[in-house]
C-alpha cells in the first residue's frame, strides 16, 4: 500500500495558465521519492497543494489509502504531512523549543510544559545526529542549524510524509551530506520523503525513485538502479519537438563582448559565477546550456548591469563596462530580456505603449504621448502583438504577447549586444518560432547574442556555438549538432570531458 | 441534487468611471455610518437630517461659509498636490503636517526678523513664500535621505518629524517669539502689513488661490508630461522594472520628497501670510493629515485633488458650524474623515473582487460548501 497517492492533480492559475496537468505521484513508506524539474515545472505547486497552501482544481489526494481533504497547512499536519520550507519561518528571538511548539495545539491549553518539549527535541536531535540545543535562541544559529530546527519541527509534529523543498540551496556540500544522512535515517524509520531539487548529483545520491516533471506534466519516473545524470538532464530539459528554422551559417565579425574571470554573487550572497570567461562576436549567437541555478541568471544580470561584479572584467568593444550603470549600457546598445517578464521586464499596471517605452537609449525630458502611441501601434503591428489596443494594461496580455512586447522593446533599441534569458518559457509553438526567428534576424543584422536557455533544444536550434555552464564556470564548448546532446548532458552534470 | 456555490474571484476587467464610483460609494457609506452614530448619540433622527442639512449647505453658500471653505481648500489642495507626487511612487509621506509647520516657522522668521524692514511688498512676499517652501523641502529631505541611503521606513520617520515640528513651533511661540503685547497668549506679533498676501478684490480670498491653481497645472505637467513623472509611475508600479530600466529610485525619491515638502511648506507659508498674519498655537487643524485623504480620494489626480480639497474644506467649515449649531465636538468631523478613508480603502479592496454563483461541478473540490437539498 502507498503512504501517499496523488491522482490526476490538475491546477490552473488565473490567466488560464496550466500549472499541473493530470499529475500522478505516489510514495511508499521508507522511501525517498524525488521530484525533479526546472523552475516553473510545477514541483513546488504540487507540494503546495499537498501541504494545503493551494487548492487543486481536479484530482484527489489519498493518504494510507484513504481520501483526504487538505485545506490548510494545519490540516496537512494533522494528516501527517510536514514540509521543510525553502524559506525559514522561525522567530529569531525565540528559543529552538519555543519555535518548534509555535502554533502547535498539543502543548496544553494554558500552561506550556516546556521541559517535556525540550526533552523530546533533545531525543529527536540525538536520534538524527543533529546536535541542536533546544534552549539556544534561533538568532544564534547558522543557516544549516536553522534548517535542522525546521526539520525537527516537522519530526516533532510526527509527520509521516516529509517534504524537503530544495533543502540544499542554502547548504555547503558538507552540510548537504549530513542532511542526506539524516534523510537516510528518517527513511529507515519508515518515513516517506519527498525530495525536491534540480541538482542531479544529489538527487542520485539520495533518491530511491525520481519523477521528472516538465511544464506541469510528468515526463517519466526512474528507479534507483536506472538513475543516470545524463538521462535525467535530458528528461528535464529535452523537448520531443524540433523546429525547422532556416539558419544560415554565422559570419562572425568584431569581438563585441569579452568577459574575463567574472565572479558574481547570488541573492543569498553566495558565489554563483566563479571566474567565468567568454567572448561573443558580431553576428554570432552564443548559447549557454546548463541546469538552472548554475549561475546563468547572475551572469546575465551582471552583463546587463543589474548585479554587482565582485571580481573580473566585462568589456564591450574593448571598453571596460564592469559595474557601470544600466543607463550607460543602454546607451551603448546592450539589450536584455530577463527571464521573469512579469517581475522584472514589465510594469503590470502600465499600458502596452508605456511598457514599450520604459527602456530608452536617450532620455527625453518631456514626453511626446502622441508619438509614443503612434510608435506603439507600429510595433504592435510589426511584432503581431495581440492586445485590445496600445492603452491596455500589459498584465491582461497572455505570456506570449507580453514576451513579444519585451522583445519588441529590446530589439527596437537597435542593440549591438542582446542578452536573452529563457526567452520562450511558457510560450506556444508559434510564439517560440517567432522568438527564434527574431533572434536569428538580429544576428544576421550584426548583433551579438548571448542566449541563456533552460532548454537544450532551444540552445541547439538557435546558437552558433554552445557553451556548457556548471557551477558558475564554463565546462566546455560544442557545435550545436544533435549528435552532441549526450556530451552536453554529461557536461551539464559537471563531468569534465577530455579534449 | 443541485449544489450552488459562492465563489469570490478577482475581477480582471475594470469598468468605466470605476474610480469615481468607488470614491462616491465610500463617501455615501461613511455618511450613513456617521448618521447612525449621531442618531444613537442624540436619540433623535431629526438631528441627523438637521446635521447633514447644515453640513451640506453652510459651507457652500457665498453669504455663509463659502469664503472660509475656499480658505481651507487652499492649504489642503497644495499639500495634496505634493503628496500625490510621492504617493505615485508608493512612498508614504505622512509628514506633510510637519513640513507645513516648518514652512510657517521659516516664513515667520523672515517676516518678523530677517526682512521686516523690506519696503517692497511683492519682493518681500515672494521671498517669504520661497523661504517657506525651502524649509518644508528641507524637512522632507531628512526622511528622504534616511530612506534612500539607510532604508529607514519613511512612514515612521516622517510621522516622528511631525512631533518635532509641532514642539519646535510651540517652543518658539511660548518662548522667544512670543508677542510681548500678546497678553501672554501663545502667538507671535502680527507681521508687517507689507508681508500680507493681497486679497482678490474685497472677496476675503487671498492670492494663494491663484498660486494653488498654477501649481495644479505644474503638478499635472510633471506627472503626465515629463519623463520624471513617467519614472515615478514606473517605480510605483514595479521597482524592479525601474532598476532594469536604469532608473535611479534614490534620485527620484529625493526629488519627489523635495517637491512634496516644498508644497507643504508653501501651504504653511501661505496660511500664515494670508490668513492669520502671525504664527499662533494650533494654526493648522491637521491639514497635513487631511490632505492625505484628499490625495487618496482624488486618486492621485491633480485636478480632482482641488475638487476634493474644496469638499473637505467644506467639511471642516461645516464641522465648525456644527459645533455652534448642534453643539457637536470637533472630534465628530475627524471621525467622519477617518470613516471616509476607511470606507475608501475597503471599497477599493472589495471592488477588486466579484462574487460568482456557480453550480457545483460533479468533482467536489475540498468541502467548503456542503449544501443539502
Amino acid at each position: 500500500m502507498y503512504l501517499l497517492e496523488l491522482k490526476n492533480i490538475t491546477k490552473r492559475f488565473p490567466g488560464n495558465l496550466l500549472a499541473l496537468d493530470n499529475v500522478n505521484f505516489n510514495l511508499k513508506p521508507g522511501e525517498v521519492h524525488t521530484l525533479l524539474g526546472e523552475n516553473g515545472a510545477g514541483k513546488t505547486t504540487l507540494m503546495n497543494i499537498l501541504f494545503g497552501l493551494y487548492k487543486h482544481d481536479k484530482g484527489e489526494i489519498l493518504i494510507e489509502g484513504k481520501k483526504v481533504n487538505i485545506t490548510s497547512p494545519a490540516s496537512a499536519i494533522t494528516h501527517g504531512v510536514g514540509m521543510v520550507q525553502q524559506h525559514f519561518t522561525l522567530v529569531p528571538s525565540f528559543s529552538v523549543a519555543e519555535n518548534i511548539i509555535l502554533g502547535l495545539k498539543k502543548t496544553g491549553r494554558f500552561k506550556i510544559d516546556l521541559r517535556n518539549v525540550v526533552k523530546r527535541i533533545k531525543e529527536l536531535s540525538d536520534l538524527y545526529n543533529m546536535n541542536i540545543d533546544p534552549n539556544a535562541k534561533v538568532w544564534q544559529l547558522s543557516v544549516s542549524e536553522k534548517q535542522k530546527v525546521e526539520i525537527l519541527k516537522v519530526l516533532y509534529e510526527e509527520a509521516k510524509i516529509i517534504i524537503f523543498d530544495e533543502p540544499t540551496a542554502v547548504l555547503t556540500p558538507q552540510e548537504s551530506e549530513s542532511l542526506f544522512q539524516a534523510i537516510d535515517m528518517m527513511k529507515n524509520n519508515g518515513k516517506g520523503i519527498i525530495f525536491i531539487s534540480h541538482k542531479l548529483k544529489e538527487v542520485i545520491r539520495v533518491s530511491d525513485r525520481v519523477t521528472v516533471l516538465k511544464n506541469g506534466r510528468i515526463v517519466g519516473t526512474l528507479d534507483k538502479g536506472n538513475l543516470d545524470e545524463n538521462e535525467l538532464a535530458k528528461m528535464m530539459v529535452g523537448r520531443d519537438f524540433l523546429f525547422n528554422i532556416k539558419k544560415t551559417p554565422a559570419n562572425p565579425g568584431k569581438e563585441v563582448l569579452k568577459v574575463e574571470n567574472l565572479v558574481v554573487k547570488n541573492d543569498k550572497d553566495i558565489l554563483a559565477v566563479k571566474g567565468l570567461s567568454l567572448t561573443i562576436r558580431e553576428g554570432e549567437i552564443l548559447g549557454i546550456a546548463g541546469v538552472t541555478g548554475n549561475g546563468q541568471r547572475e551572469l546575465a544580470e551582471s552583463i546587463a548591469g543589474l548585479r554587482k561584479v565582485e571580481n573580473g572584467k566585462i568589456k564591450f568593444y574593448n571598453l571596460d563596462i564592469t559595474n557601470t550603470s544600466v543607463k550607460r549600457r543602454l546607451k551603448l546598445g546592450i539589450a536584455y530580456v530577463p527571464q521573469d517578464r512579469k517581475e522584472t521586464a514589465t510594469c503590470p499596471n502600465l499600458s502596452v505603449a508605456e511598457n514599450l517605452f520604459i527602456r530608452q537609449k536617450n532620455k527625453v525630458r518631456i514626453l511626446n504621448k502622441k508619438e509614443m502611441l503612434r510608435n506603439s501601434k507600429k510595433l504592435i503591428k510589426k511584432y503581431s502583438i495581440i492586445a485590445n489596443n496600445e492603452k491596455q494594461p500589459i498584465k491582461f496580455l497572455s505570456g506570449g504577447n507580453m514576451q513579444k512586447v519585451v522583445l519588441a522593446r529590446e530589439f527596437e533599441l537597435s542593440p549591438k549586444l542582446i542578452i536573452v534569458e529563457h526567452p520562450t518559457r511558457g510560450l506556444d509553438v508559434q510564439a517560440m518560432e517567432f522568438v527564434y526567428n527574431s533572434l536569428i534576424d538580429a544576428r544576421n543584422n550584426g548583433a551579438a547574442i548571448l542566449l541563456l536557455a533552460g532548454d537544450l533544444d532551444e540552445v541547439f536550434t538557435v546558437s552558433d556555438r554552445v557553451a556548457i555552464i556548471f557551477e558558475g564556470r564554463i565546462m566546455g564548448y560544442v557545435e550545436p549538432e544533435q549528435s552532441k546532446v549526450d556530451e552536453v548532458g554529461l557536461m551539464m552534470a559537471g563531468v569534465a570531458l577530455e579534449a | 441534487m443541485l449544489h450552488l456555490k459562492l465563489k469570490i474571484e478577482k475581477r480582471l476587467e475594470r469598468f468605466k468611471c470605476e474610480n469615481f464610483l468607488i470614491s462616491v460609494v465610500s463617501l455615501i457609506i461613511s455618511l450613513v455610518i456617521m448618521g447612525i452614530f449621531i442618531w444613537i448619540n442624540t436619540g433623535n433622527f431629526a438631528d441627523v437630517v438637521e446635521t447633514y442639512k447644515e453640513l451640506f449647505t453652510w459651507p457652500f453658500f457665498p453669504e455663509l461659509g463659502l469664503v472660509d471653505t475656499i480658505l481651507k481648500m487652499i492649504p489642503l489642495a497644495l499639500i495634496a498636490l505634493g503628496l500625490l507626487v510621492v504617493f505615485k511612487m508608493k512612498v508614504w509621506n505622512i509628514g506633510a503636517e510637519g513640513q507645513l509647520y516648518l514652512g510657517a516657522m521659516a516664513t515667520t522668521w523672515g517676516a518678523l526678523f530677517l526682512f521686516k524692514n523690506m519696503s517692497n511688498s511683492i519682493s518681500m512676499i515672494t521671498l517669504l513664500l520661497i523661504f517657506g517652501a525651502i524649509a518644508g523641502a528641507l524637512w522632507a529631505l531628512i526622511p528622504a535621505i534616511l530612506k534612500a541611503f539607510l532604508k529607514l521606513d519613511e512612514i515612521v520617520t516622517t510621522l516622528m518629524l511631525n512631533y518635532i515640528a509641532v514642539y519646535w513651533l510651540n517652543y518658539l511661540i511660548y518662548g522667544p517669539w512670543k508677542d510681548p503685547k500678546g497678553f501672554n497668549f501663545p502667538l507671535t506679533a502680527v507681521f508687517p502689513k507689507n508681508s500680507w498676501l493681497p486679497e482678490l478684490g474685497d472677496t476675503g480670498i487671498h492670492i494663494g488661490i491663484i498660486i494653488t491653481f498654477i501649481l495644479v497645472f505644474v503638478t499635472y505637467f510633471i506627472m503626465y508630461k515629463t519623463h520624471l513623472g513617467f519614472e515615478l509611475k514606473i517605480i510605483g508600479d514595479n521597482p524592479k522594472a525601474a532598476r532594469y530600466s536604469g532608473i535611479s529610485i534614490e534620485k527620484n525619491l529625493i526629488i519627489a520628497m523635495i517637491f512634496s515638502g516644498a508644497l507643504a511648506g508653501l501651504a504653511g507659508s501661505i496660511q500664515v501670510l494670508g490668513v492669520q498674519h502671525r504664527l499662533q498655537h494650533g494654526f493648522s487643524t491637521g491639514y497635513g493629515y487631511t490632505a492625505i485623504i484628499v490625495a487618496w480620494l482624488a486618486r492621485l489626480n491633480p485636478f480632482s485633488a482641488v475638487i476634493v480639497a474644496f469638499l473637505f474644506g467644506g467639511l471642516l467649515v461645516g464641522g465648525e458650524q456644527l459645533q455652534i449649531v448642534m453643539r457637536f465636538p470637533i472630534s465628530m468631523i475627524s471621525a467622519l474623515q477617518g470613516l471616509i478613508l476607511f470606507s475608501l480603502l475597503a471599497s477599493e479592496a472589495i471592488f477588486k473582487y466579484r462574487i460568482k454563483i456557480t453550480k457545483n461541478d460533479p468533482i467536489k473540490i475540498g468541502g467548503e460548501f456542503n449544501g443539502n437539498t
